[in-house]
């Protein structure tokens, strides 16, 4: 009744319409599995293409409005799903996955940018998802400068324990190697415990 | 046997540098093929920019680099005073070019690097 009355309220004050969410993380961590998951349960359409295939998202993806809804209180988001950042991309390591020369290449390149674009949004996103796969070591520097970027600029940070469903997969490595971060272990891929993501995201991300 | 060199700096070095003067020096040094050990934490701004223009040059020849960090993650207001004063707050940084860190791991307290030549660069193909 009064929803009109808040939205004036709101654009005089200033308080953002969307939230900017940024999904961040080494290449093949799970970001659009995710991305896609969010995407699916929210909007009834996916967001990107999977790959095994690293460096698949090369551009920033984008889908706006994703609007969450939980117990009535509603969270509007610009879901922004970022490329893997990298310290390095060869173009060699494609050929393994049967990429031809050429392609292999323009895919580095593709890579490249990607990641450039993915650093510069760092200073433009209102809270990030970091997501890491429970499977490989977390203590990695990519995650690291990515955390750093992020505190640094007082962004508000859940970190993602991917593909925690794994046999393989470690927690406590996760939460030891970044004691001060909330993290939430989930599937993306099976949805295991996404309801747990998404109260994180209803508390954390304002 | 192909020679690695690798260059040990001192935090004075970079002292008094903003951002984009040490990433520019670390680059000339990666560039050129060494492995650097610097005696500080670069701080997350100058690590964005250091992957941020490496990625900008990678190539056939050059895929990037590796790098690998020691100290707080946090710059609290203590260690910006200190490094004002030109002090040192502890830390180390390792890095150097992709092509020549076969694998860096790093935990709070240490950083383990192996590096060599492919043989097709040792053969100087």
């Amino acid at each position: 009744m009064f929803g009109w009355i808040f939205g004036i309220l709101d654009g005089i004050f200033g308080r953002k319409k969307s939230v900017s969410l940024g999904l961040y993380g080494a290449p093949n961590a799970g970001k659009t599995t995710l991305a896609n998951r969010i995407c699916m349960d929210w909007v009834g359409e996916p967001l990107g293409k999977v790959s095994e295939i690293p460096h698949e998202t090369r551009v920033v993806q984008k889908k706006e409005r994703v609007v969450m809804d939980m117990n009535g209180r509603k969270l509007s988001m610009n879901l922004l799903d970022m490329p893997g950042i990298a310290t390095k991309v060869d173009y060699r390591e494609f050929l393994q996955y049967g990429l031809g020369q050429d392609e292999a290449r323009t895919r580095a390149k593709e890579a490249t940018k990607g990641i450039i674009e993915a650093i510069k949004w760092l200073e433009n996103v209102d809270a990030a998802l970091v997501v890491m796969d429970s499977t490989e070591d977390p203590y990695t520097q990519v995650n690291i400068t990515i955390l750093g970027n992020l505190e640094a600029r007082n962004i508000p940070v859940i970190l993602i324990a991917n593909k925690n469903d794994l046999p393989n997969a470690n927690l406590k490595r996760i939460k030891e190697a970044f004691p001060q971060y909330h993290v939430v272990p989930i599937s993306a891929k099976e949805g295991k415990n996404i309801d747990a993501l998404y109260r994180a995201i209803f508390d954390r991300v304002k | 046997m192909g020679d690695i060199r690798i260059e040990f700096v001192s935090s004075a070095a970079l002292s008094g540098m903003d951002s984009r003067g040490k990433v520019g020096y670390l680059i000339d040094v990666i560039k050129g093929g060494s492995i650097i050990v610097l005696e500080d934490k670069l701080q997350p701004d100058d690590e964005r920019l250091l992957i941020e223009q490496t990625m900008g040059m990678v190539d056939d020849t050059f895929t990037g680099i590796e790098i690998s960090s020691l100290g707080s993650e946090k710059e609290g207001w203590k260690s910006a005073i200190i490094r004002l004063l030109g002090g040192k707050t502890g830390g180390m940084t390792v890095i150097g070019p992709a092509r020549l860190i076969r694998a860096i791991k790093n935990d709070s307290t240490k950083i383990n690097l192996l590096a060599g030549m492919r043989q097709e660069e040792r053969d100087g193909k």
